[in-house]
């Protein structure tokens, strides 16, 4: 992946993005969340080889997080989306 | 106290030191002529000129409903004239407004008046933004020296948010009159080292600073307009 | 020996290239040699005789004009003060001063040439087998070593100047300019894709420039220039295929990044030398630097020659030589094509079923052996025949590395000899020679269907029509078959492979009996294919030489991967015009004008300090200073959600924070470490003004805006004005005296309390201020717009005047801050550090609902740190480094139990004072001492609580 499609701008070279990890979801009720669900949140990474939806930043951009499904192998980006304002949570 | 106190553009004391002519507009300090009128027409009509255009006011307009304030309709990236300036679209829910020097504040306080209610945020940019003018038939390809879009290809009147000499800028295209040009709107902490880099990448094509005379005669060639003091 | 003597240049020749109106002078190895406009350093030497050009890397053989298409190792010279510059592709300058390369102490003898008499003792591998042991000898191999492995010299003076890089943008990118690459370009270009077509030689045509065929270039590049979609770029070679259709091209200094939509590679084929004894006499040539020589610089490249034809190209490669005049003395021919006859008529003796065995001469070609082999492979010689040149015509190595690249594969074709390109990627086609086409009328047409394919990819036109592409299969289908594989092995003496790295037939063969047989591991073992070349002279023939030497077919025996660059490219290209971005605050002139000692912060410079660092604190603890803080990081959020916004971001509270109030905030991350702080002031009911820390400002921004965007930021707005606002600290006992001269605002305690914030004009400049205290005594933070920002630095320093105001830089500000025991986070924290360990617990309000590290720093409180940061005291008058670690004796071993962070001497208190991480234990004791371990002494430090000076704060809120 050398061109990455920004959903707002398009497509640019990728050293105009910071790549933002795998997407981790937060758990809703910090508070009330096991030790061992929580070290799973902050730690652990599953890394795996296929498809994974990850989070981009247009940093000499827009300015705007997005996700990609990307193929960790061929590198192949798949498809680029905004997140649902509530995605994170989910 | 004095009245008078002007803004300085990143790139005011380089000028000053080297003579340039200076003259006041919007409140701010800008370059009259570097060397002469007629030698910097020349040098954006044979190949490129560089003018540093920070004066220029700088908006932003955030919110869901920012398009409907600004009454416009624009994708990302398009362009419109308003209020004597003109309104890029930058995100969904973002715009930019470019003005002449001094106006932005004006068509703050109409979009202010205007707002009524809507979860709106007005921010003047202007001084936190160098804005450098590249200007002439070489520009496209002083740009591609230090940026991926496809100048050449970069529709006149709109805009572009990317990298250019490792740095974010906005990109605006705002051709001349038979000649193609640029605005190049950045961090002003990156005004020098921008200014700089264009030179560099301009010199294979005897890029030359250019001032506001000059410029305003290549944006209106007639008598009428051009060359006065 | 170089020949001097009569100049080997011939008439006219129809499609030159030089100038023969003008001449210059430019020298080689000191000898003065001629040249017209239009010659390359090879053409103009061979015109002057010079026939020894280099010599090889490992032998030192002497090495003449071989491929003359800028694709084989010999020609490589010095030119000026650039090493490596292939003679018979750069056009020679008048004056140009080239040296010849691996020659020492000179190219006539050169004594390093005497290696090829040891080369018993330099057998393949011989620098894994020879070079191991003794190990202590190892400095004395290398010495020798780097001498004899030499490739030009670079001159550590020289300071190579106009390098730059730029980016190019095409619907379709054609790359070669040959017959197919020109249709190619034509073809999409028709159907309304821009093209761009590059080719690494000065000028458009391919083997149309010279060869035979070459009637209908004309009419093509009439064609080319009434197509305005085409961009031809020439002298620009495409060194590399990326993923995403990026291409990589050199032109002189210059790299071309090409984001192109669909690529196609027509760069031809590699003409193949010959194994036989003898074969890197000069001398050697291969058919296609004959016919360079003659039709594009009118040079004749000997008197008397030998042609090894092979196929029906040979028969061009004779005709040359004969139209130059050059004695055709034998043709070794396994080829019988149509034009054999008619020349054999015209009196070329052709020898049908010949091919050559060996090359005689000593230093350069004086004869030839040909003869034929038998059907058990064995050579039989049948006649020698004197000649000076032997040009060979004999096989093809498609000039695939780009295909091969973009993930193509290649197929062996047994019976044509060469490999074949399969499994295209999209977007990405072949044509012409690469793809095996080898007539002019076949290539054209391979490169019209590449094109109409090309564009068809992109949505124009419906790509070529059925019958077309019939046409081409039946083209295809008709191609000659070979009739000479590439590689012929016959005779005594060393025949070789590899002419970049010395590489023998031999070598090959022993390296596979050592079991170095896969084409992989043979070339790691024998570095054959990793000089110059790349593999362009020698991956053909070793791969048959492996296969044989495995008893498998050459299919089987697999290809080594292809990698960019495909042809050299100099480091300076690669490097580009230099661009470091540098961020200068509003004052910067100022400051660099007063003489103050920049420092690198990030991309920021920042006055370090102005001459006397010590002087500066003093200024500030007793009169007044000004330091240039614009770097901060300054964000302004506003809206509904932003009082809510905060409080999740930051682990204190702000909701309660009263409108004109300022406070210092911590931000952690949900692992309850801190990673940045600030101060906040609440400028309305929904609007704060929050500043970062410099170091962090762009992360932050980054992170913050993750946040929002991902489910935070409703109700929010944030608007990033780091660069708005320029931002000064005006800090001391007389801040406020030199303050009130400039402003109508009432500054007093009172009206204007500390950690409150105001906005007022000051010297006539709209200003933020804000009363907070880093250094430790009263100060204002004056933020105002930075258009403003030397106009308003100007009016304090003038103001200040009287009260003997000093501008200070960071390492005054390192000094007070210290004594104030205020830490900086990352200098003092890392990512380790949560907040109850940095001492903040009196930030975290963990009675708010969930925030950025609470559930972590839950667990925290209710375990308690392991790990404190703790002020020290020095007992010595050592300043111990930040970073020494701290130490105790446990049973008898030294053991770290922690570390320094910051260290100063306090001119204000006259001792040296620190921050460091202890064991909480330990950091809970005031007073307790503890070691720190420096150069082998241990050396004792108390632990201090609180700020080391002021400790009640009175200063700064007086």
């Amino acid at each position: 992946m050398l061109i990455l499609n920004c959903p707002n701008c398009g497509p640019r070279n990728a050293a105009e993005f910071r790549f933002g990890g795998e997407v981790t979801p937060r758990p809703q009720n910090p508070d009330s969340t096991s030790d061992a669900e929580w070290a799973r949140y902050l730690y652990m990474r599953p890394n795996r080889m296929g498809a994974q939806t990850e989070w981009w930043y247009h940093r000499a951009g827009c300015g705007l997080w997005f996700l990609a499904e990307r193929h960790t192998r061929t590198d192949q980006v798949l498809k680029t989306y905004l997140p649902q304002t509530a995605s994170r949570d989910a | 106290m004095n009245a008078a106190v002007l803004q300085q553009s990143p790139l005011h004391h380089r000028a000053a030191r080297s003579g340039a002519q200076l003259a006041a507009a919007g409140g701010w300090q800008r370059v009259r002529v570097y060397t002469s009128v007629a030698q910097e027409v020349e040098a954006v009509r044979r190949g490129a000129g560089l003018a540093d255009e920070t004066a220029n006011g700088k908006l932003l307009v955030e919110g869901r409903e920012a398009a409907e304030l600004l009454g416009v309709d624009l994708r990302i990236g398009a362009g419109a004239s308003l209020e004597g300036g003109r309104v890029y679209r930058l995100r969904p829910d973002l715009f930019f407004l470019s003005t002449p020097p001094g106006e932005q504040e004006g068509i703050l306080e109409t979009l202010r008046a205007r707002r009524a209610g809507r979860f709106l945020t007005l921010t003047d940019l202007t001084p936190g933004r160098a804005e450098l003018r590249l200007a002439g038939p070489a520009s496209p390809q002083v740009l591609s020296k230090l940026g991926g879009l496809d100048f050449e290809h970069f529709p006149d009147g709109e805009a572009r948010q990317s990298s250019l000499a490792k740095t974010p800028q906005l990109i605006l295209r705002r051709d001349l009159r038979g000649a193609p040009a640029f605005s190049l709107i950045t961090a002003r902490s990156l005004g020098a080292y921008l200014w700089d880099a264009l030179l560099e990448a301009g010199r294979e094509w005897h890029i030359a600073p250019i001032g506001q005379a000059a410029l305003a005669l290549l944006e209106d060639p007639s008598p009428s307009q051009g060359g006065r003091p | 020996m170089p020949e001097s003597g009569t100049s080997s240049r011939l008439g006219p020749q129809p499609g030159e290239t030089i100038d023969r109106s003008r001449s210059f002078e430019f020298s080689f190895d000191g000898r003065r040699f001629s040249a017209h406009p239009g010659d390359t350093i090879a053409s103009a030497l061979a015109a002057g005789g010079a026939r020894v050009l280099s010599r090889s890397f490992k032998y030192h053989r002497p090495r003449g004009l071989l491929c003359g298409a800028g694709h084989c190792p010999n020609c490589l010279v010095q030119a000026g003060d650039e090493p490596n510059v292939r003679a018979c592709q750069r056009q020679v300058e008048a004056g140009m001063a080239v040296r010849s390369q691996n020659a020492w102490p000179s190219l006539d003898f050169d004594a390093l040439s005497l290696t090829q008499f040891l080369s018993p003792l330099m057998p393949v591998g011989f620098y894994y087998k020879t070079f191991m042991r003794p190990r202590a000898l190892w400095p004395l191999y290398e010495d020798f070593l780097r001498r004899v492995a030499g490739l030009g010299a670079v001159d550590p003076a020289s300071r190579p100047t106009g390098f730059a890089k730029q980016f190019l943008h095409a619907d379709v990118a054609v790359v070669g300019g040959g017959p197919a690459g020109i249709s190619a370009a034509l073809a999409a270009a028709g159907e309304g894709a821009r093209v761009m077509l590059f080719d690494e030689n000065p000028a458009l045509g391919g083997h149309l420039r010279f060869a035979g065929s070459g009637g209908v270039l004309p009419g093509l590049l009439r064609e080319l220039e009434n197509q305005p979609r085409i961009q031809v770029l020439t002298d620009t070679a495409v060194v590399g295929w990326y993923t995403d259709h990026w291409l990589a091209a050199v032109q002189g200094k210059r790299l071309f990044k090409i984001r192109a939509r669909a690529v196609v590679v027509a760069t031809g084929a590699y003409e193949q030398p010959l194994l036989f004894a003898g074969n890197d006499l000069p001398g050697v040539m291969l058919g296609g630097a004959v016919q360079r020589l003659i039709r594009l610089y009118g040079v004749a490249p000997g008197r008397k020659a030998v042609v090894v034809a092979a196929d029906e190209e040979s028969w061009e490669v004779v005709a040359a030589l004969r139209e130059a005049g050059v004695e055709v003395a034998a043709v070794a021919a396994s080829h019988p094509g149509p034009r054999a006859a008619a020349l054999e008529a015209s009196g070329v003796p052709v020898l049908h079923g010949h091919t050559i065995l060996a090359a005689l001469g000593e230093g350069q070609v004086r004869g030839a052996v040909l003869g034929r082999v038998d059907e058990r492979g064995r050579p039989v010689a049948e006649k020698v025949v004197s000649c000076e040149l032997i040009a060979l015509s004999s096989a093809w190595a498609p000039a695939a590395e780009l295909a091969y690249m973009a993930g193509c594969r290649g197929a062996y074709d047994a019976e044509r000899a060469e490999f074949r390109l399969e499994q295209m990627r999209p977007g990405l086609y072949v044509a012409g020679r690469i793809n095996g086409m080898h007539a002019v009328e076949g290539q054209l047409l391979d490169g019209r269907l590449a094109g109409l394919e090309a564009a068809a990819h992109l949505g124009l036109g419906s790509g070529p029509a059925p019958a077309e592409a019939e046409a081409l299969r039946a083209r295809r289908a008709a191609q000659p078959r070979r009739t000479l594989p590439p590689v012929q092995v016959a005779g005594e003496g060393k025949q070789f492979v590899c002419l970049c790295e010395d590489v023998t037939d031999q070598d090959v063969e022993t390296a596979v009996a050592e079991g170095y047989d896969s084409s992989e591991l043979l070339k790691r073992y024998s570095t054959i294919s990793m000089g110059p070349c790349q593999g362009k002279m020698c991956s053909m023939n070793a791969l048959h030489l492996c296969a044989r030497a495995r008893g498998v077919e050459v299919a089987k025996a697999g290809r080594t991967t292809a990698r960019p660059p495909v042809a050299p490219v100099a480091l300076g290209a690669l490097a580009g015009a230099h661009l470091e971005p540098v961020q200068l605050s509003a004052a910067h002139d100022w400051h660099v004008e007063r003489g103050a000692r920049m420092m690198v912060a990030g991309l920021w410079l920042r006055p370090e300090h102005y001459g006397d660092p010590t002087a500066e604190v003093e200024a500030v603890r007793q009169r007044v200073g000004l330091i240039d803080v614009s770097t901060l990081g300054k964000l302004q959020f506003t809206g509904p959600g932003a009082g809510t916004l905060l409080e999740r971001l930051y682990l204190n509270q702000w909701r309660r924070l009263g409108v004109g109030r300022v406070r210092y905030g911590v931000m952690g991350n949900d692992e309850g470490v801190v990673i940045d702080d600030g101060v906040g002031a609440r400028l309305g009911e929904e609007e704060w003004y929050v500043t970062t820390t410099s170091s962090g400002a762009a992360a932050i921004f980054e992170l913050i805006q993750w946040w929002m965007q991902s489910g935070w930021g409703e109700g929010v707005h944030l608007a990033e004005l780091t660069e708005v606002f320029a931002a000064f600290n005006l800090a001391g006992p007389q801040a406020r005296a030199v303050l009130q001269k400039l402003t109508d605002l009432d500054l007093g305690n009172q009206a204007f309390p500390y950690m409150q914030v105001r906005q007022a004009r000051v010297a006539d400049i709209p200003c933020r201020l804000l009363r907070i205290g880093f250094t430790g005594e009263l100060s204002y933070e004056l933020h105002c717009p930075a258009g403003y920002g030397r106009p308003l630095w100007e009016a304090l320093i003038q103001a200040g005047g009287e009260f003997g105001i000093a501008p200070f830089g960071l390492e005054a500000q390192r000094v007070l801050r210290l004594e104030k025991a205020h830490i900086i986070i990352g200098q003092d924290t890392d990512a380790t550090s949560d907040a109850f360990a940095a001492g903040l617990e009196g930030m975290v309000k963990l009675d708010k609902p969930d925030f950025l590290g609470k559930r972590s720093l839950l667990r925290v409180a209710a375990e308690g740190p392991k790990q404190r940061l703790a002020g020290f005291e020095m007992s010595s008058q050592v300043v111990p480094e930040e970073g020494l670690q701290i130490v105790e004796r446990r049973s008898g071993k030294l053991e770290i139990i922690g570390w320094v962070t910051s260290s100063r001497f306090s001119p204000t208190l006259k001792k040296i004072i620190g921050l460091c991480w202890l064991p909480a234990a330990l950091a809970g004791r005031s007073g307790a001492e503890f070691s720190i371990y420096r150069e082998g002494e241990l050396l004792a430090a108390r632990v201090h609580h609180g700020a080391f000076y002021d400790p009640e704060g009175t200063r700064l809120r007086q």
